[in-house]
């Protein structure tokens, strides 16, 4: 019997999706309609009497508006069920309201004292439906009404409604004409939201706080909220909701480095030498230190680290951020921020991988110890695009010390000579030469490898070989030039490549490379392997293909610069010795035959070189130097960076956020006494003159309907005298909506009233008995045993759960 | 921060909008910007995403996800299955870039919540009136506001017509159930029934007034592989007499294998590798129960692991391993963990810890060099019956790539290569399953599911074109004579031809890397357990409901690569 009916039931289940369907093209087919009908069809059931067909109305209104479509033609028929009862119908009607009401704000008003009456409304889901509305009609005629109806729910007993309210303040904002008296009064009801008891209102109030702190960042009193909550944010930081605790940690960040001292490092086991956080944490002079922080920021720091366990991935990176801005890294590791970072960056969403990935490589190469541990976890997988696997590679080769760059490199040769996109395998060569910079050793075994891969490359890869052979050499010669065996090291490595040229399989680029990496080098060479090279090069030259024979013409022009710069200031100013003996050099004859050779060349380029050769190099010795000067420049190492540029964006999104501003002077911190906490504001119970009547009240007493109808009405809205009157009488109305709010939330500070009191025994009580239970339940141990293993063995899927389920009912 | 919601099809079409101002851009306007950057991503990378299809079929076929429209405005966008979700930002107020991204997550946990999965083009088109409903709550004022399912239930009903005559049938099958279960269970069918439904409750993550006839609540365990598997020598494993058992497994199979005994001291040993887990649960639960769930953990490092805010995380660093929560109604994901492989000190944890498939893989093999052979010895675990979904794929080097990637000097450079050029991947034999050359160097070894007691094997070759007959050489010879440059044609085919060819064809072929599928139930690699899961108090539900307890053990695989 079960059976069949939960059989039955899940039929239904599956028929659900179906009606679903069918209900579609039920009620889609108004917005199919052709407009020219639509027009009249949907104001006829706006206006009709049946609240069925008023709600179809709206519903075709707004998905009018959802498919992208005007919806302002049918204004004036949808303001018209403003002051419906029901609930669905009110809810679209202010949505449509909130978005056209700033173009017709004639007819919107007429909609005001509506939603204004539904501000004292019992529900507090609808009082906070009407003061996010109210604000959300961004008409600058009603703000006086929008600010008090303001002051009047930031002491809503209901909490949703209070945070209802904060973001209504920021809504308010927004209006345009707001003048600066209402903008202060604004931001004294938001300090007070800030300062709620209730932790969800403190949340609507920081998302609010951190969207007006940008509109007016350049205000310098906009830090005067904060100061007094600091502790209190630091103590509720993980009772609010994700989005908030980001924003909260990003200007509580800010300002900590606004208003807080920099933490000071000391070497252990010697407190005589002091310095402030550099900004460069690699310019820490002690290997190992100890941190002493300002209270407030060591308060702050420490509330972060509960949230490390936190899943949102943005929270997550917002405390990464907070601590590597504000602490030494040895914090960031004690923390152990690294994991909860490395499991993101290796989790299966790529999107939000690659942004835990870049965070990674931003903070690898400003302190590559705190990851270093992990090094392995950023090796490639064969499936990873390619924006994460250049990224990873970018991170890698931060990460090579000492100790790990033996597997680093290990790999990085793997991904090079064995990935399946030449992207990825240009990448891993780059990364390879940006390990070369550890040390010369590396940078030795390193060139040795590339030399012996280039005769196995083809391509974009040996492209990328030759750039990094390029880089490596050049980066010797620039650093090291003065010590004898490095010198050597470049001749050697010259010839090397010299060598590798009379490989005939060779690769044309590949050719016209090594040419100009042995013309280049042949001046510290001094002209030992160049005029060799030349030599056997020559010979093929018209066989050569355009960019080959552009090289060679190149490297002869230079082997014969070096031979003109060398006579020259053997014999100085003597012209004729000097047309003498280089007419008989056999440097300068091959560079002759190399520029009659170029003369026929096919290539404008070719040619066009070699005219301007000739001049430099076959006129007068006085242009010698200028020859000289203009080949043998030295040329800048190039920069072997990654060359991603997929995700520039992503790259410039996130640096833009992990910068953060610099740390104020510390001669013009204000004192710490500024962040003494200010009272917490509890608005259930905010008089306390109307605990005490309420716990006069008894639970059973019905509560009489609350209506101050004409707390704020328009009449307000044009006399501002009664505006005050209205207002206390709406305060006192208000206190009594708070206590039936008591009685409502069942708020457990609330000692004083009897029937929370009631309430809270009820709990206690059921409390009690359920652990009761639970000890039974331990008796029968047997028992739950067997339930424990009919559910182990019963694992297969849900759908077998649901037959084992009703079996055993 | 945000300025507008927008849902696409995969095509790009409007479905739905949502702009947060009237001055917000629309859909339309944005269009041509949206599709030149995701066409162009696509161009960048012709490579990546049309050649490699082993690299796209991880779901992201376009690499970009962030489209900067111009200095103050950016999109995110997040593709499903069926539909691509774009939330426009404003620069200046979205500092934290990962924000969208996460409110998309949230934006199909509700979508899902309330329309079903997966998404379907007709049910937001059809709900549209209720998706502006959630989104009006979920964004306010630009910022994301209520964004917890549980809680926009309090907030917005969702009941259409329909399902109102559908609940109504499913209450009645619910009370013939319960009158049913009153006969063995009688507490069970006691609801209490909440007076007050105005009342909202103070726990932000679950929705108030939860009523259940059947009470339930599902643990599920998921935990996901992935590693790199590199073969290694023994001789070079170094201190290695703790392996030794795994070697005498590894001679073993070199035993039987039919072709040659001299690899057979190669092993296969991680790299790197971390097992992704998750424990997800469902709860069914009527009124406000307190939980404690225990999971066995012992001996494994759990790396900090994230928590849905539901965990009570003080009893947590008091006792690791002891989740006590109120728990979401619904679907959740209760806790989220890795554990590296590198944290294990010995190779034997690290092996014991990649599931239950060992796998034996041969290359170099036959006269030419040119086969290999996969043997996979599956783990006899008594609680796992059969391996689900068992799929091998093999990759060579692909080639085609190379033609492509580098248009500008596409003349001569990749005709070295192109001498030995995969041309098909040809299985000799094979004990189980199918085996199909899927083009551009991949082959797939499909299995399905297979009962955990068989040993499957293949034994296959790689055919190139070196190896193929000499008529496909000349055709080479030929092409490499295509050269654009005058002189370059008179002499660039002898160079370039022949001379590479001979020392490359000696050398042997084999599969760059193999990438293992599977999934299956009753056990997890880590060996995590539920110990126990008790209701420690349950306010609203019954003092003797005993509600139904499920546990289920998922293994998955993600990247579980074999290196040659």
């Amino acid at each position: 019997m079960a059976d069949s009916f939960s059989k039955i039931s899940s039929m239904l289940e599956s028929a659900k999706d179906l009606t679903i369907e069918a209900a579609v093209s039920a009620s889609s087919r108004l917005t199919d309609t052709p407009s020219s009908q639509r027009t009249q069809e949907i104001p006829k059931l706006l206006n009709s009497r049946v609240d069925r067909d008023v709600l179809n109305g709206m519903k075709c209104v707004i998905s009018i508006i959802a498919r992208g479509e005007d919806g302002l033609p049918y204004f004036a028929d949808v303001v018209k069920n403003v002051s419906t009862t029901n609930p669905s119908i009110r809810s679209l009607v202010l949505i449509y309201l909130t978005r056209y009401g700033e173009v017709e704000p004639d007819t919107a008003l007429l909609s005001i004292n509506t939603i204004q009456r539904s501000l004292t409304e019992k529900n507090p889901i609808n009082r906070a439906q009407a003061i996010k509305s109210l604000a959300g009609i961004r008409i600058s005629s009603i703000l006086p009404i929008v600010l008090l109806c303001i002051k009047r729910t930031v002491t809503d007993p209901s909490p949703l409604v209070r945070s209802a309210t904060a973001i209504a303040i920021g809504k308010a904002f927004d209006i345009e004409e707001i003048e600066s008296s209402s903008r202060k009064q604004l931001i004294e009801f938001l300090t007070k939201l800030l300062s709620d008891s209730d932790s969800t209102v403190v949340s609507a109030a920081i998302k609010t706080y951190y969207k007006v702190k940008v509109e007016f960042a350049s205000s310098s009193k906009i830090w005067e909220p904060i100061h007094g909550n600091f502790r209190r944010f630091c103590s509720i930081i993980k009772d609010i909701d994700e989005w908030s605790q980001c924003f909260l940690i990003d200007f509580l960040t800010e300002y900590c480095r606004k208003f807080l001292p920099k933490p000071k490092l000391y070497m252990a086991n010697d407190t005589n030498q002091v310095i402030d956080l550099p900004e460069d944490y690699s310019q820490i002079p002690f290997p190992i230190y100890e941190v002493s922080f300002d209270n407030d920021l060591s308060l702050f720091i420490n509330s972060l680290k509960i949230l490390i366990y936190s899943r949102p991935e943005s929270v997550l990176l917002a405390v990464s951020r907070a601590v590597y801005s504000l602490a030494p890294p040895s914090t960031f590791k004690e923390f152990q921020l690294n994991l909860p970072l490395v499991r993101i960056a290796t989790s299966q969403d790529p999107h939000i991988a690659l942004f835990a990935l870049q965070t990674i490589s931003y903070i690898s190469w400003k302190d590559n110890t705190i990851f270093a541990p992990n090094f392995k976890r950023f090796y490639l997988f064969p499936t990873d695009s390619f924006a994460v696997a250049s990224c990873k590679l970018d991170i890698l080769s931060s990460l090579a010390g000492e100790n790990n760059i033996k597997y680093i490199l290990e790999e990085l040769k793997y991904y090079s000579l064995h990935s399946r996109n030449s992207a990825i395998s240009q990448e891993a060569i780059r990364a390879i030469g940006r390990c070369s910079q550890l040390s010369p050793e590396w940078n030795k075994k390193i060139l040795s490898w590339c030399l012996k891969q280039i005769k196995y490359t083809n391509g974009s890869i040996l492209n990328e070989l030759l750039t990094v052979v390029r880089y490596l050499i050049q980066q010797k010669n620039n650093f090291t030039v003065n010590i004898a065996n490095e010198r050597e090291d470049i001749i050697h490595t010259t010839y090397k490549l010299s060598l590798i040229l009379q490989d005939d399989s060779l690769n044309y680029e590949a050719k016209a490379c090594i040419i100009w990496i042995i013309g280049e080098f042949n001046d510290v060479a001094e002209n030992s392997i160049g005029p060799d090279a030349l030599r056997l090069l020559v010979k093929n030259f018209a066989r050569e293909v355009e960019s080959v024979r552009y090289q060679i013409l190149i490297l002869a022009a230079k082997v014969a610069s070096y031979e003109v710069k060398r006579i020259k200031s053997e014999v100085g100013d003597n012209d004729f010795e000097y047309n003498e003996r280089l007419s008989t050099n056999i440097n300068f004859k091959m560079f002759q035959h190399v520029l009659n050779l170029a003369k026929y060349d096919s290539s404008y380029d070719t040619r066009d070189r070699a005219r301007m050769l000739n001049v430099l190099l076959n006129s007068t010795s006085s242009q010698a130097e200028l020859a000289s000067l203009f080949l043998q420049v030295p040329k800048p190492v190039p920069v072997v960076t990654s060359k991603n540029d997929s995700n520039a964006d992503l790259t410039k999104a996130l640096s833009a956020y992990l910068s953060v501003r610099d740390w104020s002077n510390e001669a013009n911190l204000p004192s710490s006494s500024i962040r003494k906490e200010v009272p917490v504001i509890q608005n259930s119970l905010s008089a306390a003159g109307i605990s005490s009547v309420s716990s006069t009240f008894n639970k059973s007493v019905s509560p009489p309907p609350i209506m101050s109808t004409r707390s704020i009405s328009s009449e307000s809205y044009h006399n501002s005298k009664p505006v005050a009157a209205s207002a206390k009488q709406s305060y006192h109305l208000q206190s009594l909506d708070e206590f039936f709010g008591n009685d409502e939330e069942e708020d457990s500070e609330v000692g004083q009233s009897s029937s929370a009191e009631e309430d809270e025994e009820e709990n206690s009580s059921t409390d009690e008995s359920s652990e009761e239970e639970e000890e039974e339940g331990g008796e029968e141990e047997s028992d739950g045993e067997d339930q424990e293993d009919q559910y182990e063995v019963d694992d297969s899927d849900a759908s077998s759960k649901k037959a084992f389920l009703s079996k055993g009912s | 921060m945000f300025e507008a919601v927008y849902i696409a099809d995969r095509n790009n079409t409007l479905i739905y909008e949502y702009l947060i101002n009237l001055t917000s851009p629309t859909f339309k306007s944005l269009t041509s910007i949206i599709r030149l950057n995701q066409n162009s991503s696509g161009k960048n990378h012709g490579g990546t995403s049309s050649h490699s299809h082993d690299s796209s079929n991880n779901g992201s076929d376009s690499e970009k996800s962030l489209i900067e429209i111009n200095q103050d405005f950016f999109v995110v966008f997040e593709k499903t299955t069926n539909v691509i979700i774009y939330i426009l930002c404003s620069t200046a107020t979205t500092p934290n870039p990962i924000i969208p991204f996460t409110f998309i997550h949230r934006l199909i946990e509700v979508m899902s919540d309330y329309f079903g999965t997966p998404l379907a083009l007709t049910k937001i088109d059809a709900n549209n009136d209720t998706l502006t409903l959630l989104i009006n709550e979920m964004i306010d004022n630009g910022m994301p506001n209520v964004t917890d399912f549980n809680k926009l239930r309090d907030l917005i009903p969702f009941k259409s017509f329909l399902s109102k005559i559908l609940s109504t049938s499913s209450d009645i099958t619910a009370a013939t159930n319960k009158s049913l279960s009153s006969l063995t269970n009688p507490q069970r069918a006691r609801v209490e029934l909440a007076s007050r439904d105005e009342s909202l409750n103070s726990i932000p993550w679950r929705r108030s007034n939860v009523k259940y006839t059947n009470n339930e609540m599902y643990v599920d365990v998921v935990e996901t592989i992935n590693v790199i598997l590199k073969p290694t020598s023994k001789a070079i494993g170094g201190k290695n007499s703790l392996l030794s058992s795994n070697a005498a497994t590894h001679l073993d199979s070199a035993f039987y294998s039919t072709s040659s005994l001299k690899t057979s001291a190669t092993q296969l040993v991680p790299i790197v590798g971390s097992i992704d887990g998750q424990v997800n649960f469902i709860s069914h639960l009527t009124g406000i129960p307190l939980l404690q769930l225990i999971l066995s953990v012992a001996g494994l490092n759990i790396q900090l692991p994230s928590f849905h805010q539901c965990i009570n995380l003080e009893k947590y660093l008091e006792n690791p391993g002891t989740l006590s929560f109120i728990p979401p109604d619904g679907k959740s994901t209760l806790m989220n963990y890795q554990i590296d492989l590198d944290s294990f000190e010995t190779r034997r944890d690290q092996l014991s810890l990649l599931g239950l498939i060992d796998i034996d893989f041969q290359t170099g093999l036959g006269s030419n060099q040119n086969e290999f052979e996969i043997r996979l010895f599956i783990k006899n675990v008594k609680s796992v019956s059969k391996i689900e979904n068992l799929t091998i794929e093999i990759f060579c080097e692909d080639v085609i790539e190379e033609n492509s990637n580098d248009n500008d000097n596409n003349t001569s450079n990749s005709n070295n290569i192109e001498d030995d050029r995969i041309t098909n991947i040809k299985s000799g034999r094979i004990t189980h399953g199918d085996f199909n050359y899927k083009g551009h160097g991949r082959a797939e070894w499909n299995l399905r599911t297979i009962s955990s007691t068989i040993q499957p094997m293949i034994h296959g070759s790689i055919i190139t074109t070196a190896l193929d007959d000499s008529s496909s050489n000349s055709e080479v010879f030929k092409e490499s004579s295509e050269q654009p440059d005058l002189i370059e044609g008179v002499t660039g085919t002898g160079k370039n031809g022949e001379d590479t060819k001979s020392p490359r064809a000696l050398s042997s072929v084999k599969p760059l890397f193999l990438k293992l599928s599977y999934s299956h139930k009753g056990a997890v690699p880590s060996g995590i357990k539920v110990d126990s899961l008790k209701i420690i108090s349950a306010k609203g539900l019954g003092e003797t409901v005993k509600p139904y307890k499920g546990v289920k053990y998922i293994t998955k695989t993600g990247d579980f690569i074999v290196r040659s």
